[in-house]
Formats: structure tokens, C-alpha cells, sequence
């Protein structure tokens, strides 16, 4: 009985075992001496089984009865307990001991089984196994985007070293993260880096765009200047340098203006700050180095819009702010002279407005407001309107080729089955009464008057 | 705690054996295809119990107990129970008589029930006052009557039997009632082939008279060896173990008890089935009892004895088909040994 009891108890232990060694092979890894551990506990249970059969064991008055019943010995084994049988003995010489048979197909081949069970739990390929408790999620070009973005970032300035490294750090915990059985967590991880990566790109776009206007008006004034005929009035070079030298000071504070010489650094912080006219010798390189910076704005978009960065619009608006504007007002200003400095900027700022209505152009300008429209002798025909009627209760009044005459709504309600009854007298619901049925309805309405 | 020291010896238990297989023997003889009726009847008698016999009319009943009164050499009464039957019409009355002084006095007139074999014949046809005025007698064993007590013959049997249709008039008797008798036996009708021999042998019906008579002094020795039949431990477990099980709320009920039975078998059902499994041993030729007696004897000894709840009325489940199932989920060793593990004897 311990062996049968061992046995089942053995096989039933076995298949739990290959479970948990399933489970933990699918999660982690089995730990060291995972065996010893198998084989301590299996000792464990055999002891428990030992123990349990221990105290099933019957006594020796179960035995001896079920010897007595075995043989059909009608009591005379179990008398032989108590009384004397020895009259007996001829009878008893023919007893038996019976023999204990287990039918133990069943036990074998569960343990058998049980065995082929741990067996292929232990054989399982780990990466197999991984696989099935980890599925992979496919992001790796949308890492590689998301990484290139940070590289550009990088390398236009927007982000600091630190910060593209702790992006990047960020983007290689998502690659080891990622799990098919949880995406949306990696997916808005992802999108959430994008965003953020766009949003800074987006920002430099703006400041750029800023830049840009302003480097394009002091390009205009710049070449102003430089092609003004010799016969403009005699002030307007200094003041259009005076200008062009805050222009530019305020651009280099800014440090939109780059690659400039140290000397017409120099000359341009003096200029600023004292307000004196530029030296016109230092025009034809601060023109070159103005469109430079120009040129550098636009690439800095494009690269960023190549890259999903900033919308292609946005670009696009950045590539028309570099654009010139025709300079022959400008031009027609300086000759004519006469004007101040506040004049000759806000006269700067109108040249740079207006192009490429909302999608295009600077588009922050002043509202102008011109003379208000004269109101005197206007007024709104008056028109008599139908009543609103439901179309359900819609009746067709007639067909016409031409516009149909408005009739106020009078002649339809007229002729419908309320016209000779008095306030009060009659239903607000009608019902159109087919001609099959009128001889019905008028016999019940004269009812009584005949 | 039994007293026997001792089994029987071969040559004691082999006579009284030889007894009860010519008891039978007549008894087959005279009533055609009832052999098991007959052993049921004769272990109940060497038990000393009562039995009530239950069946169909006609199918034998009063010839049984003549039969068996004219076998046992034993004497035999009989009296129909009606509803106007009077307790004095059983047992016996006191009649005014004048003695031959001149002096009246009240002599006691004994009733039937003064004899060995009594057959109640219809007994849930009486009123329960004369039930109960009779089944005490059965119990006592004895009729007291104006503070005078009188013992009945010895032995003393009754053999009732009772009608289950025709139930309209009837007092059937109540539970504790029914647990007095040792045995309840049904009588079933005889198939084919034995209807027939009892039409070709037997004209009228007649009973044939027994060729051989056990008389009074072989009844007694039939009764000592009764006494020294012994019953070991295991099978006494068995049987207390069966009747304990009959109860639904014991561990050991099966699951047909639990359901249907609402009252299970009293402990003289216990006492009852150790001497009648005592007498099928003795009828076996055995000084022992073993659990094959205890089996053979258990569904008439019990049958009577389980009171059902209404959950069996609405299964149709009667006593028997309970204790079918009782007797067979019930290990009589009590070592319940699992599907797979059998006993099997050495070659």
C-alpha cells in the first residue's frame, strides 16, 4: 500500500514540479541545486506517505477477517482470536493466506507520464521559453528615428550634450523594455520622447523664424545703402547706417548673427551702444555675412523638417522670411531723405509684412484700420415670412414651372378642414379624409339634425 | 462479552444441523418452491422471534404455519382478525361458573394465544387495542390478567400476516410495533413450473402430512445448540456497524441512507440479526457466524425497521433498495480497501 500510495503521490508531485519548473523557466531562471531541492522534498513526501499507511495499517483483527472472508471460512479464523478451535483443525488446514493485489497500471503510467512532463519542462530552449513569456515588439526603426532626431537636436544646439545623452539613454531602456505583452506602455513612452524632441525643434523653429525676419530687414536696409545714388540727400546715408548699426547690434545681443569678424564685432557693440553710423567700408562684409547666417537658418529648417522635426509649413514660412522684398520704396526713402530713425524702422518692419497671407510671412503686423463705412440710407427690406408648418403636416399646393407665389401662409391654412369652424369649436389635429370615407364622416357630424 | 470458551465439536453441532436440514426438508415437501421462504421461517423460529409474513392471499401463508405446526409437533392456533375483534378474544377471559360446591367463581378461560405457534391471520385487520393486548403478549410472553400472571407455552411463536392491498378498514401497525417481529417475509407468487406441480400433485390443494415430526425434546436440544454458536468479535462489529449505519446521520451511511432514511433500526434489530445470523449459521452447519450469515439474514431483519422520509415516496425507493445498496457499500471487514487493491487467495 505505501508503494501505491507513493507512487500516485510521486507522479502527482512530479507534474507540479514541472509546472513550477515551466513557470520559473518562463519568468526568471531556475536557481542552483534546483534538483536538490526536487529531491529534498520528494523525500519529504515519501516519508509523509510512509507515515500516512503507517497509521492505515489494519490490526490484526481486520486481517484476521478479512482471512476468514477470503477463505469462506464462515468465522472460524476470526473464532480462533477468541475461543478454542481446535475441533476444528481439520477444516482450517485447508486456509489459504490471501494474497494483496494491486492493479497498479494507472499509477505507473501517471508517473511515467508525470516524468515525460518534468522532462520536456526542463528541455524547453530558454530563448523558446523567453519568446513565449516575452514577446518582442517590433520598434526598432522608430528607436532609430526617434535616435537620429536627438543626434540632430544635438548637433543644431537645441539640446545640450547631457540632455541628448539622457535622451538617448531613455531610448535604449525602451528597446530593452519593450514587450509585446504590454506595447501601448513602449508606444506612448515613444510618442512621448517624439512629442518632446518636436516641441524643442518647433521652439527653435520660432526663434529662428525671428531671427531670420530680422536678418532680412537688415539685408534690405544693408543693400539700400549700399546701392543708394549719389544724389540722395545728404543725411540719409548716416541715418540708414545708424540704423543698420542698432539693427545689427541687436541681432549679435541676440546672437543671431554669426561668423562675424572680431573687428566688425567690435565696431557694431560701439555702434550699438553709442549710436553712431556703421563705417560703410564694413557694409560689403556684414551683407556676406548676413546672408550666411541666412543660408544657415534655412539649412537648420530643412534639416530639422527632413527629419519629422517641425512641420514642412513651418519651414516653407521660414524659407519666405528669407526672401526680399522689392527695395525700390526703400530706395525712393533714402533719396528723398527727411526722415527720422524711428520712421525709417517702423518703415522696415511695414516692408516685411504682409507676404504669403497666414500660412507664409512673418504675419505678426499692427492692424490697420482705415475710415469707417458710412451707415446713413441703409436699411433691410421687410418681408412678410409663411409660418413654419412641420413637413409631415405639409400639404401640396400646387406645381408651378416658375417661382411660387408667396402667399403668407393664409390661402393653405383656408382651405384646410378647420376653415368655417369658430375658436374653440374643433380639433387642432386634423387628418385628411379620403373621398371613400367622407359620405362616413359627414353622416356622423349631422347626426341628429336630420 | 461471550461466555463460550469453546466450539462446538463437530459431533455436537453435526445433529442439530441434520435436525434443521429434515425440518426443511418436510417443510419443502409439504409447500412447493418456497425452499428460501422455508429456511428464512425456520431460522426465525430457532431465533425465537416472531415473524410477520406479508403477501397476497393464497399464496400460502396459513398452510405454511400448519405446516410447520404439524412438523414441529408443536400445537397450533389460529385466529382471523377482525375489527370487532376483543383483546379477551385473544388472549383469554374470566366466565362466571358455578363449581360443583355451588360456590361461583370466576375461571379463567385461556384464549388461543395460549399455544406454540399462533398464526394472526389479517393481523392489521384488528382494532390497535387487541394489537396492542397481543404484541405485548409476544413481548412478555405472558398474559396478566386480574393481577394474575400466566405463562405462555415455551416455545411460544407468532407468525402474523398481513395483507398489502385492501388497506381500506385496516389498522396497519406503527413502527414500534413491527420492530417486535424478528423478520418481515414477503411472499412472492411461484413461477410457472412450480404452479404446475401444485396442480398435477396436489388435489384441492391439500398440504401432505409430514413423514417425519421433530418433537419437543429435539426443539430444546435444537435451542442449546443455538446458545453455543458462536459469534466472534469482527462479525459482531459488522453487525453493529450495519445497524449504526442505518441511521442517516452516522459516518458510515451511505449516501441512499442519508437521503431516504429518516429513522434508522433500533438496537434490538442489533440483537435480532446476531441470533437469527447465530441460527443461519447453525442451519449451515457451522459453530460460527460469519459475515455471509449476517448478510443473508439482515434485509428481512431490517426491512421493517427503516422508517422513510417522503423524499423515498416521491423516488418510489422502498426499504429494500436502500438496504441493497447499504449492504453493498458497507466493507464488512472495514478495511475499504481502494478500486485498484484486491484479495486475492495464494494457488
Amino acid at each position: 500500500m505505501f508503494r501505491r500510495t507513493a507512487l500516485r503521490w510521486m507522479g502527482v508531485w512530479l507534474m507540479g514540479l514541472g509546472v513550477l519548473a515551466l513557470v520559473v523557466r518562463l519568468t526568471a531562471s531556475l536557481p542552483p541545486y534546483w534538483w536538490a531541492y526536487g529531491l529534498g522534498s520528494l523525500a519529504i513526501l515519501l516519508g509523509v506517505a510512509w507515515q500516512r499507511e503507517l497509521k492505515r495499517r489494519p490490526n490484526a483483527e481486520q486481517l484476521r477477517a478479512t482471512f476468514d472472508k477470503e477463505n469462506k471460512a464462515g468465522g472460524l479464523v476470526m473464532a480462533d482470536a477468541e475461543v478454542d478451535t481446535e475441533a476444528w483443525a481439520e477444516r482450517q488446514n485447508h486456509l489459504r493466506l490471501p494474497n494483496l493485489r494491486w492493479r497498479g497500471g494507472r499509477a505507473y503510467g501517471g508517473l511515467f507520464l508525470a516524468l515525460i512532463f518534468l522532462g520536456i519542462t526542463l528541455l524547453v530552449p530558454t530563448r523558446f521559453a523567453k519568446l513565449l513569456a516575452e514577446p518582442p515588439l517590433e520598434i526598432g526603426q522608430t528607436i532609430e528615428q526617434a535616435r537620429e532626431q536627438v543626434n540632430v537636436l544635438e548637433e543644431e544646439n537645441i539640446l545640450s550634450e547631457q540632455e541628448a545623452e539622457v535622451k538617448r539613454s531613455e531610448l535604449e531602456r525602451l528597446k530593452e523594455d519593450a514587450t509585446g505583452f504590454n506595447p501601448a506602455k513602449t508606444w506612448e513612452a515613444l510618442d512621448h520622447l517624439k512629442l518632446s524632441n518636436q516641441n524643442l525643434a518647433e521652439q527653435a523653429a520660432q526663434e529662428a523664424l525671428k531671427k531670420m525676419a530680422a536678418l532680412t530687414e537688415a539685408e534690405l536696409l544693408g543693400n539700400a545703402v549700399d546701392e543708394m545714388p549719389k544724389d540722395a540727400a545728404p543725411d540719409s546715408e548716416e541715418k540708414a547706417l545708424k540704423e543698420l548699426g542698432a539693427l545689427l547690434n541687436d541681432l549679435l545681443n541676440e546672437e543671431a548673427l554669426e561668423n562675424l569678424a572680431p573687428e566688425i564685432q567690435k565696431a557694431l557693440q560701439q555702434a550699438g551702444q553709442k549710436n553712431l553710423p556703421m563705417d560703410p567700408k564694413q557694409l560689403a562684409p556684414l551683407l556676406k555675412a548676413l546672408r550666411e547666417n541666412k543660408d544657415a537658418l534655412q539649412k537648420l529648417a530643412q534639416k530639422l523638417a527632413q527629419n519629422n522635426l517641425i512641420p514642412p509649413n513651418l519651414a516653407e514660412q521660414l524659407k519666405g522670411a528669407g526672401e526680399l522684398p522689392g527695395g525700390e520704396a526703400l530706395k525712393e526713402l533714402l533719396a528723398k531723405g527727411g526722415f527720422g530713425q524711428e520712421e525709417l524702422r517702423e518703415f522696415l518692419e511695414q516692408m516685411g509684412q504682409g507676404k504669403g497671407g497666414v500660412q507664409r510671412g512673418p504675419g505678426a503686423g499692427p492692424t490697420q484700420y482705415g475710415q469707417p463705412t458710412d451707415e446713413a440710407g441703409a436699411a433691410f427690406k421687410e418681408q412678410k415670412l409663411s409660418p413654419s408648418v412641420s413637413l409631415n403636416q405639409a400639404r401640396l399646393a400646387g406645381v408651378t414651372s416658375s417661382a411660387p407665389e408667396v402667399t403668407g401662409g393664409e390661402a393653405v391654412l383656408g382651405r384646410n378642414a378647420l376653415q368655417n369652424t369658430q375658436a374653440g369649436g374643433g380639433s387642432a389635429l386634423t387628418a385628411p379624409v379620403l373621398p371613400q370615407h367622407r359620405g362616413t364622416v359627414n353622416r356622423f357630424f349631422l347626426r341628429g339634425k336630420e | 462479552m461471550s461466555e463460550i470458551t469453546r466450539l462446538l465439536k463437530p459431533e455436537e453441532l453435526t445433529p442439530a444441523t441434520e435436525l434443521t436440514r429434515q425440518v426443511l426438508e418436510q417443510l419443502d415437501r409439504s409447500l412447493l418452491g418456497r425452499e428460501e421462504l422455508h429456511r428464512l421461517v425456520l431460522i426465525g423460529l430457532l431465533s425465537r422471534g416472531h415473524i410477520l409474513l406479508e403477501g397476497l392471499p393464497g399464496l400460502g401463508k396459513t398452510a405454511l404455519v400448519q405446516t410447520i405446526g404439524n412438523v414441529m409437533k408443536l400445537q397450533f392456533s389460529r385466529v382471523q382478525f377482525t375489527p370487532d375483534l376483543m383483546p379477551g378474544d385473544v388472549v383469554g377471559t374470566h366466565i362466571l361458573q358455578e363449581t360443583d360446591t355451588g360456590k361461583r367463581e370466576m375461571i379463567f378461560e385461556p384464549g388461543p394465544v395460549f399455544t406454540n405457534i399462533l398464526l394472526a391471520d389479517e393481523i392489521n385487520r384488528a382494532s390497535p387495542k387487541t394489537q396492542s393486548a397481543m404484541l405485548e403478549t409476544m413481548q412478555e410472553h405472558s398474559v396478566t390478567l386480574r393481577g394474575q400472571t400466566r405463562p405462555l407455552p415455551d416455545p411460544f411463536f407468532v407468525l402474523a400476516s398481513q395483507n398489502p392491498i385492501e388497506m381500506e378498514g385496516t389498522y396497519p401497525l406503527p413502527e414500534a410495533q413491527l420492530d417486535r417481529f424478528l423478520f418481515r417475509v414477503m411472499f412472492d407468487a411461484v413461477d410457472a413450473p412450480v404452479l404446475q406441480n401444485i396442480i398435477t400433485g396436489r388435489r384441492r390443494g391439500n398440504v401432505p402430512a409430514p413423514e417425519w415430526q421433530l418433537d419437543a425434546d429435539d426443539l430444546k436440544y435444537l435451542f442449546t445448540v443455538m446458545e453455543n454458536i458462536f459469534l466472534p468479535k469482527p462479525v459482531a462489529s459488522y453487525i453493529a456497524r450495519l445497524v449504526s449505519a442505518t441511521h442517516p446521520d452516522n459516518a458510515e451511511a451511505p449516501e441512499p441512507v442519508t437521503r431516504y432514511v429518516q429513522y434508522g433500526a433500533s438496537p434490538r434489530a442489533a440483537i435480532a440479526m446476531a441470533e437469527a445470523a447465530r441460527a443461519h449459521a447453525l442451519v449451515d452447519g457451522r459453530p460460527t457466524v460469519g459475515f455471509e450469515d449476517v448478510r443473508a439474514i439482515a434485509r428481512p431483519v431490517l426491512n421493517h425497521r427503516l422508517i422513510l422520509n417522503y423524499q423515498a415516496r416521491f423516488d418510489r425507493m422502498d426499504a429494500h433498495g436502500v438496504l441493497d445498496q447499504l449492504l453493498e457499500s458497507l466493507d464488512d471487514t472495514g478495511l475499504y480497501l481502494p478500486e485498484d487493491v484486491s484479495l486475492q487467495p495464494t494457488a
